[in-house]
């Protein structure tokens, strides 16, 4: 019996579950050690595998001899170049090809991949790798794209002064507008490599079948996606590779397919056996794919009363050795801010530039942190500059709802004023401003994000998502989407028991896997809970049809006059008219045949791509935020201390509240990282400081007291009106603390990691 | 040269072990290769970051650069333990839970049982002391916030508060 009481209980706007901090529908098993991370699965028979890296950063190869290593009782498999198909491939997002699975004849950085064995243990593996002689002859090595696109230098790749991507962009008249302004600045601003340093280190699992097909279970963001790439590489069809992602220990971008997958291919079928590989966690710092380093030459106007006239930047990127996803990285990643202050003219140059250091890739914020560190610390000088409030000026430019970009984004939910307000409000700005305590300054900063990328994925963007209602009632979500530790699964499974009208527990929402899900896209450009959310409630909503129609026949009545609600089929306005769910599951299973209740959801987001130009709306909608912190700087030392940080994000609508605040939180503590703490040490292309002890991932003692509100715009398009938060909420981090860091002592540091030698410098400088 | 082998005998989870195991077998490879114990998690091998941590006779060390020769005579206890019969969680867990503690939930285990030795040594921490506890366990996910929040809210129970 449900009884009006029941009824009244919904929550605000009717939602039973859309914004409950609802604990993770993973937590439990997290807590108590039954996740089974790739690492934990153990496979009878499966041999160890170990990858042989270069440590040159630029040589030719001349020979690899493996018959030693092949010869050492225990080895099973030793791979080469000799056994990949030679052909070259590349991200299939730049339509650069321009790696091989295993070194030909040429090495371009230390960690490069070129050779493998597999093992009936780790220590044979490791000993074999050492009996593997590989004779090289040393190239000049670049370590910075200024000089690897110098003249006369070694070629890295085929190609003009190792290029691997120019772009310019102009809308409007830039040089007009910076006649127009009364303050013109230019300036330049540098961020370095990031590591994703996520704990759980890349590793997989990998058969090779009786009928030739590959089995890999890897954390892996992007499953289907992968076997594109999987295909290219091995040049075999798409159908041979079979790929199930296992619960992934963090990602931020970095757990994109991965050559170490490719490398099991080749062992597995070679050995004929079950392979395991796990990067070691220095492989991880020196070899992995990290946040591309930019140099970036920015030139903005300004009005005296604060309007921003033009902007310019000239972006010089360091690629690294191979082409991942660099290249959108700078070309997609850095021209999203224009958005954000309602820019008319700009002009945007990227030049992508070959190095011997790894190769740069897809990391939390895509480009958008390098470039919103130099705007966003730009337009705190230029307001300085002209008598303004930072806080007043972002305000004065701010998008609004209903922009069309200068690049043509649609902006059909934007909180960004309202971000920015609340962040003040929060920290109490104009009194904190004023009254502040010696060496302390505030800071602000404002950030824009797409949800989902038409350009970045070639072939289509949107998602489908099947659902599996059994005759128990228990409900299978199939989505597109991974759950890279983010909480995807339980977002999921809201939108599912919200739009069912079921309980939490009833749902199950799987990790990927290729034989079952539709192609699915996977988890990057803050894309997951907006694109595959839509997907999955549409789902939801066809399996409901579905089990109202059965229902219809059971009682009686018409479909249009039935609804679910707390996991019984009522009759509305007849409460005492119901059905249990298990009841008409069961029923719709055992009358047609045994047939489940299949729901399939397909969304695809009213993006357009953009042209040869990137103009056009790329996203279905886009997200928003603004951060404001308070620092302390010991002027004898230069270290920055940071004492509160404050964000304000427009999510759309938090499905999650409790989630969203942990994707702020997170970023926040990454941002921080970027910042101020997170410095890679290079001497001579060797990564000297390949751990946690060296490289300073933040801890407990390094992030501060952090307060979050969620701004709901209630997007048009979302599910239930949500948008993505987990990138936008990294890019502002790093230019809060930097205007933070004048407010506090008067410099402005334009190279990020703010390491205090900077800052002493700096004083030193001014004084 | 030809490892040594060595009989070792360690309680783990309240449950007595007998090993004949190599001695340079580290406490981690113990647990998760022989005993299939992988809520210790392999994040660095190096004692970095923390995720290998289980409770030795009560406080956390690093199971990644332990022997486990050591270990012989004495307690463990890994996540696996924590759980009490009937499937009753240990209030950090359930807290973990309940606040949003646990993201990606590799450094999950070894942040539990780094929090619990801190508790069961000093049931009133203050939270820089508690931030000072965990400093050792990298979390890359969640910026450490509702890891703090859910601390405090066990040692305030713990006192009754």
């Amino acid at each position: 019996m449900v009884n009006e009481a029941d009824m009244n209980s919904q929550r605000p706007e009717g939602f039973r579950m859309i914004g409950q901090p609802i604990p993770r529908v993973d937590a439990r098993d997290k807590a108590t050690g039954r996740t089974r991370y790739v690492a934990d699965i153990k496979v009878q028979g499966a041999l160890f595998g170990k990858v042989l890296r270069s440590p040159y950063p630029h040589a030719r190869v001349l020979n690899v001899d493996i018959s030693r290593a092949e010869q050492l009782p225990g080895v099973r498999a030793v791979v080469t170049h000799a056994d990949t198909p030679g052909v070259l491939y590349g991200s299939y997002n730049s339509g650069i090809k321009d790696e091989f699975i295993l070194a030909k004849n040429r090495v371009r950085y230390v960690g490069d991949e070129v050779a493998a064995v597999a093992a009936i243990d780790p220590d044979i593996a490791m000993e074999a790798l050492t009996l593997i002689r590989v004779d090289y002859e040393p190239l000049p090595g670049y370590f910075h794209p200024e000089e690897a696109m110098a003249e006369g230098t070694v070629p890295i790749h085929p190609g003009d002064r190792n290029i691997a991507s120019h772009r310019l962009t102009v809308r409007g008249d830039p040089d007009a507008g910076l006649r127009e302004a009364d303050l013109v600045l230019e300036d330049q601003f540098e961020t370095d490599l990031q590591i994703h340093a996520y704990l759980e280190p890349v590793a997989c699992i990998v058969e090779y079948d009786s009928r030739d097909r590959f089995h890999l279970w890897a954390p892996i963001q992007n499953p289907s996606w992968s076997r594109i790439i999987f295909s290219e590489a091995m040049d075999l069809p798409i159908g041979r590779f079979h790929c199930v992602q296992t619960p992934i220990g963090g990602a931020f971008g970095g757990k994109l397919e991965q050559k170490l997958y490719l490398i099991g291919f080749l062992l597995a079928r070679k050995a004929k056996r079950p392979i395991r590989l796990e990067n070691t966690r220095e492989e991880e710092f020196q070899s992995s794919m990290p946040r591309v380093p930019m140099v970036i030459h920015l030139k903005m106007g300004m009005s005296k009363d604060g309007l921003i006239t033009a902007k310019t930047h000239r972006i010089i990127a360091d690629n690294g050795a191979y082409a991942k996803y660099a290249p959108g990285v700078v070309n997609l990643g850095t021209y999203r801010i224009d958005g954000l202050y309602r820019m008319q003219n700009v002009r945007n140059e990227c030049i992508l530039v070959y190095t011997n250091r790894p190769p740069t890739s897809a990391f939390r914020g895509f480009g958008n942190p390098q470039i919103t560190f130099a705007v966003e610390s730009m337009i705190d000088v230029l307001s300085r500059k002209l008598g303004l409030d930072p806080l007043e000026v972002r305000i004065k430019n701010a998008a609004l709802p209903g922009d069309v970009t200068v690049h043509g984004f649609r902006f059909t939910s934007c909180g960004f004023k309202e971000s920015l307000e609340e962040v003040g409000r929060m920290m109490d700005y104009q009194r904190v401003r004023r009254e502040r305590g010696p060496n302390e300054g505030i800071g602000l900063s404002g950030t824009t994000h797409v949800c989902g990328n038409r350009g970045f994925f070639p072939l289509f963007d949107g998602s489908t998502a099947i659902i599996r209602v059994d005759e128990g009632g228990n409900v299978r979500v199939i989505p597109g989407e991974t759950d890279v530790g983010q909480g995807l699964l339980t977002a999921f499974a809201m939108i599912a028991a919200e739009a069912l009208g079921v309980a939490l527990d009833r749902i199950r929402v799987d990790e990927g896997d290729t034989d079952l899900s539709a192609f699915g896209l996977g988890t990057w450009g803050d894309r997951a809970t907006f694109i595959g959310g839509n997907a999955v409630r549409l789902a939801a909503l066809e399996a409901k049809k579905e089990i109202l129609r059965v229902a219809a026949d059971m009682l009686e009545a018409n479909v249009e006059d039935l609804d679910i609600h707390e996991d019984r089929i009522i009759v509305k306005g007849t409460p005492s008219r119901r059905l249990d769910f298990e009841e008409v599951t069961a029923r719709a299973v055992y009358t047609q045949g045994g047939s489940p209740i299949m729901g399939k959801g397909t969304f695809i987001p009213e993006s357009d791509g953009a042209d040869s130009t990137l103009y056009g709306n790329i996203s279905g909608t886009y997200a928003f935020g603004a951060q404001g912190c308070k620092i302390r700087v010991d002027p004898r030392t230069g270290e920055v201390e940071i004492l509160e940080f404050y964000a304000a994000h427009d999510v759309g609508r938090a499905i999650n509240p409790m989630a969203c605040e942990g994707q702020v939180e997170g970023s926040i503590a990454q941002g921080i990282g970027y910042g101020l703490l997170e410095k890679v040490e290079y001497k001579d292309g060797v990564m000297l400081n390949p751990g946690f002890l060296h490289y300073r991932v933040p801890t407990a003692l390094d992030v501060p007291k952090m307060c979050t509100a969620l701004i709901e715009s209630i997007d048009p398009a979302g599910p239930f009106g949500a948008k993505g938060v987990a990138e936008p909420s990294m890019t502002p981090t790093a230019a809060c603390i930097a205007n933070a860091i004048y407010n506090a002592v008067g410099v402005q540091i334009k190279e990020i990691p703010v390491t205090p030698q900077k800052v002493l410098k700096a004083l030193k400088d001014k004084r | 040269m030809k490892p040594v082998k060595q009989e070792i005998m360690v309680t783990i989870n309240g449950e007595l072990n007998r090993f004949f195991i190599r001695t340079n077998t580290f406490l981690l490879d113990l647990l998760r290769d022989e005993l299939g114990l992988t809520g210790a998690k392999r994040g660095c091998n190096k004692g970095e970051c923390g995720s290998c941590t289980v409770l030795l006779d009560g406080r956390p060390v690093r199971s990644c650069l332990f022997p486990a020769v050591m270990a012989d005579g004495r307690q463990v206890v890994t996540i696996e333990g924590l759980e009490g019969p009937g499937g009753k969680l240990h209030p950090l867990q359930e807290a973990f839970i309940q606040q949003g503690a646990i993201q990606c939930g590799f450094c999950t285990p070894g942040m539990i049982l780094t929090a619990k030795g801190l508790l069961d040594e000093n049931p009133n921490p203050a939270e820089e002391e508690i931030r000072r506890a965990i400093s050792g366990n990298i979390c890359r996910c969640t910026g450490y916030v509702k890891i703090i929040d859910a601390i405090r809210t066990v040692a305030r129970k713990k006192r009754g508060d």
